[in-house]
């Protein structure tokens, strides 16, 4: 079981559900930023027919639909860059850790030997396995980009809350003469939250109160995924419908109403 | 060799074979072999500089910062001062970047030979194109898609001094321009949605796929702040929990098509409170919605509750600054009625030419002489047209398409690609083997928005006058051209002297006329000007009846556009692949339609409609409203690349255009199908 670690910095991304549309350009806009490979063959997994392909695709952001019935949600679904990291305790060849000051789960490819230990002890299934060498079409591979190495087959792989702009953030305030561990309010945000049409991704230091997130994970509809399993995740989700609520953890009938007013939030 | 000694050869042989490395050697060889991927792509390591550019493939137009290395485009990132994006991105923007080597990409000019296509050169196709429309004279046309661009003036030029016909693609542009015109206006309809205080959307799926559907996002999200009470109230009624209706704070369900009517019935409904408007006609309003569209009867046709209609009429009438937009819940096919109906109905909340209200918002000049105005470019028609050509009653002996795909992406698709190929000389500009582009004779491929000089004027919707410059920030990826450049070469070998040798020139006339900064634009930056024309509307036709649903099915189709999945010019882009769902593939239903329709989730069915029929799986979910079944639009390519070709089927081959010969133009928002299994 990993420890605690507090840092004094702890990066996190409140996506407000209410203002999701759906439209998949924090997807694209990620694929894009951190080389994923589009692919072909799971699109004709999808479309034949039955295949089990959840675990297949190659993807650091899925955006679910979530539904009471009547009513519709969507939620995007990066790593939780958990604060009690279930896939790091787990982890035979330290591929992935936490000990960076802002909180973000590492993941090291060359070291990684696609055990997939992490990726059964994630509650998210944030993490994706590659099944295969990735493919670019002729061409497209002229066009990565510099940010993100690309993955061979064989080792795991997840979002980093594209820690390469973390760096470029702190090298700008270095050369501006600035306090690299002091970033200002929107100079480190990764690439969905920066293109979001409707502004449902916001970003920042949690414990930073000249930062947006810092009220706003303190607001009585803000809750996490799962946060009963203890992993203390550093993406945080709003919805002022209970439901959407409620379906963030798995409750029994007598705590639902409970649960569903809200309130469960964590600084 | 008795027994024994074969026995005692067999085993030496086997021992001596073992403690040779032979068996290891091979052993060891065909685990690597068998193993030996590719090797990785390496990543560059060089500096990475930004460049602002306005997407073309977006028709909201989007500015975008394109992420070069090396002067190769990898990557995007947000504008935050461009109007129109405000710092976001769509997804179809956030394509573009990687739509340039694409495999669907047109590498060089093809001419059609008995084998098919075979390569061409530049300076030999544009002489066959010379020939053919110098002898096609009087007999050509040419089709454009770009809603936003100065080469249609060019085009519209080229094709005045030829005798031929100019068209736009139908879209949103082009019904209101013919609102506007019918209504006695000109210019651009321009949405102030960041000053309302109540935007009701009617059918309009405007944080998606209609107008400034990006701008629309950002305004929509800084009226809701998170965790805080909003600050506007946003209504969409339409038959689908779209994108759009999944935000906002109310979903009316309403049927599809259904826009103008229900405008209408709340223009009723604000009449019977005593409403009236600054505008001309309006005795004749008064009366046809009065006659036509009391709450009664509009709950009979729209599915709409008079009640909750009386009650959409006492909030708008409460509201300080309501807006109403309306369209066609797929961008295409409301004709000019939905519009002309909005536009009454803003009148009647008197909220036109008023801040956070409706605005008009000038033509910029014309800078090609010939070209006309762009209302006169949007003025023809092109689905009866195209009927025409196919059922032969009309001829091309040219057919020139720019930025579009009238083949795939019109109502009745299948006869479409008939008009196509029933034209005397096809040739397409497009960038990519789109289904127009393998039917023609003559592919012409355009260089795409990053590596060529283009520029964007005002998309339909846009708040304010609005013109961004784009100029080439990479070097073409294949042999490919500017099409406006072509047609000025072509134009210069049929001794058609259109005053500019380049389109650049043509693009530094368009900045000159309208005051701009030349360089400044060059540069990334935008011109916008708050300038705009007043209207007092002629309402006395914009309540006259409308044409009726086309079919006789018992459901109505819903249509769905979602630019995640491509859009009437482009097919699901590489990078978009990853955010297909299955459920996006299916034809949805509520669980009531599906029991009364006799299907269940996951069975195929086939729809049959006015234009023709499609098959899909059938998805059930309380997204729909009752009675209505909704089919993704973007999918069921023939051409285009593995990301697209295959995957699913096209709903536009349902769908059947209906003459309306008052407005004169074609309306297919309102269409109906049975469902049967397949």
């Amino acid at each position: 079981m990993s420890t605690f670690q507090d840092f004094p910095i702890r990066w996190g991304m409140v996506i407000d559900i209410d203002k999701c549309t759906g439209c998949g350009a924090c997807v694209v806009a990620c694929n894009k930023e951190n080389n994923i490979a589009p692919q072909e063959n799971q699109l004709q997994r999808i479309a034949g027919k039955g295949f089990p392909t959840r675990f297949k695709k190659i993807e650091w952001l899925t955006i679910y639909e979530l539904t009471d019935g009547s009513d519709t949600a969507y939620l995007p679904r990066p790593c939780m860059q958990c604060g009690m990291p279930s896939c790091v305790s787990v982890c035979p060849a330290i591929a992935t850790d936490k000990n960076e000051n802002g909180g973000i789960v590492s993941q090291i490819y060359p070291r990684c030997f696609g055990c997939r230990y992490c990726m059964a002890s994630c509650p998210y299934h944030a993490r994706v396995f590659n099944w295969d060498q990735p493919v670019w079409p002729e061409g497209m591979e002229k066009q990565l980009t510099p940010h993100t190495s690309v993955r061979s087959r064989g080792v795991v792989e997840k979002c980093s809350f594209c820690h390469h702009r973390l760096m470029y953030a702190k090298d700008a305030a270095r050369v501006a003469g600035e306090d690299p561990e002091k970033l200002p309010d929107g100079a480190y945000v990764p690439a969905c939250g920066e293109v979001c049409p409707t502004g449902a991704i916001t970003f920042g230091d949690v414990k930073n109160p000249e930062h947006a997130v810092y009220e706003l994970v303190r607001s009585p509809y803000t809750f996490r995924l799962l946060e009963r399993l203890g992993t203390d995740p550093q993406v945080y989700y709003m919805s002022k419908r209970a439901w959407v609520r409620l379906q963030g953890d798995n409750y029994l009938a007598n705590e639902e109403a409970q649960a569903g007013e809200g309130g469960a939030h964590h600084g | 060799m008795n027994r024994r000694t074969f026995l005692s050869f067999a085993a030496g042989a086997g021992a001596g074979l073992m403690i040779t490395p032979i068996p290891w050697k091979l052993t060891d060889d065909i685990s690597i072999w068998t193993q030996n991927w590719k090797w990785n792509p390496k990543v560059p390591k060089r500096n990475v500089f930004f460049a602002e550019m306005a997407s073309k493939l977006d028709p909201a137009g989007t500015g975008v910062r394109v992420a070069l290395v090396d002067g190769v485009p990898v990557g995007l990132a947000s504008s935050q001062d461009h109007p129109l994006s405000g710092g976001g991105v769509s997804a179809l923007a956030a394509a573009e970047v990687g739509l340039l080597m694409s495999p669907a990409r047109v590498r060089q000019p093809l001419v059609r030979t008995e084998a098919g296509l075979a390569p061409i050169s530049w300076s030999d196709a544009e002489a066959l194109l010379a020939e053919k429309l110098g002898r096609a004279e009087g007999d050509v046309a040419m089709i454009s898609g770009d809603d936003t661009g100065t080469a249609n003036e060019v085009f519209a030029a080229l094709m005045h001094r030829l005798s031929g016909s100019f068209y736009m693609m139908p879209g949103e542009a082009q019904s209101a321009h013919k609102a506007l015109e019918k209504l006695g206006g000109e210019g651009h309809l321009a949405y102030d949605i960041e000053g309302a205080d109540y935007v009701l959307l009617l059918g309009a799926d405007a944080l998606e796929s209609s107008g400034t559907a990006v701008r629309n996002a950002r305004a929509f999200s800084q009226s809701h702040p998170s965790g805080q009470p909003a600050t506007a109230k946003y209504v969409y009624a339409g038959p689908v929990l779209n994108n759009t209706a999944v935000v906002c704070d109310q979903w009316i369900q309403a049927r599809p098509g259904a826009a103008a009517s229900v405008a209408l019935g709340l223009a009723h409904a604000l009449m019977e409170r005593g409403a009236t408007a600054r505008a001309n006609g309006l005795d004749a309003f008064r009366r046809d919605v009065a006659a036509n569209y009391s709450p009664a009867r509009i709950e009979r046709e729209t599915g709409v509750r008079a009640d909750t209609l009386r009650k959409l009429a006492a909030e708008l009438a409460a509201a300080k600054r309501p807006l109403v937009i309306a369209g066609s819940e797929f961008g295409q096919g409301a004709g000019a009625r939905a519009l002309m109906a909005a536009l009454g109905l803003n009148a009647m909340l008197g909220r036109i030419n008023v801040a956070g209200g409706v605005k008009i918002v000038p033509e910029a000049p014309a800078v090609v002489q010939g070209a006309g105005s762009a209302a006169s470019r949007y003025s023809a028609d092109l689905v009866p047209f195209l009927k025409k050509l196919a059922e032969g009653k009309a001829s091309a002996g040219v057919l020139m398409v720019y930025d579009a795909n009238p083949a795939y992406a019109l109502p009745q698709a299948e006869l479409m690609a008939q008009a196509v190929r029933r034209a005397g000389f096809t040739v397409s500009f497009s960038s990519f083997m789109d289904e127009t582009a393998e039917l023609a004779d003559l592919v012409l491929p355009s260089s795409m928005a990053l590596e060529r000089y283009d520029d964007v004027y005002t998309p339909y919707g846009a708040g304010q006058a609005v013109y961004s410059l784009n100029r080439p920030l990479a070097r073409p990826a294949f042999d490919t051209r500017a099409t406006a450049d072509v047609l000025l070469s072509v134009a210069r070998r049929l001794d058609i002297d259109l005053g500019y040798l380049a389109f650049k020139d043509v693009l530094r006339a368009k900045a000159e006329a309208l005051g701009a900064d030349w360089k400044a634009l060059g540069r990334g930056a935008v011109w916008t000007s708050a300038a705009t024309t007043e209207l007092v509307p002629d309402l006395s036709a914009a309540a006259a009846p409308a044409p009726r649903a086309q079919g006789e099915g018992l459901l109505a189709l819903a249509p769905v556009a979602k630019h995640n999945l491509g859009s009437a010019k482009v097919a699901l882009p590489p990078l978009c692949a990853a955010t297909v769902r299955g459920s996006d593939l299916m034809v949805q239903m509520n669980a009531k339609t599906a029991r009364q329709s006799g299907v269940a989730e996951g069975q195929a069915v086939r729809l049959s409609g006015p234009g023709g029929e499609m098959t899909a799986r059938v998805h059930i979910t309380e997204k729909v409203m009752t009675g209505v079944v909704a089919a993704p639009l973007g999918f069921g390519h023939t051409a285009w690349d593995e990301y697209s070709r295959g995957l699913g089927d096209n709903a536009y081959k349902v769908l059947a255009a209906a003459d309306d010969p008052e407005t004169g133009l074609s309306v297919w928002s309102d269409t109906r199908v049975n469902i049967a299994t397949a």
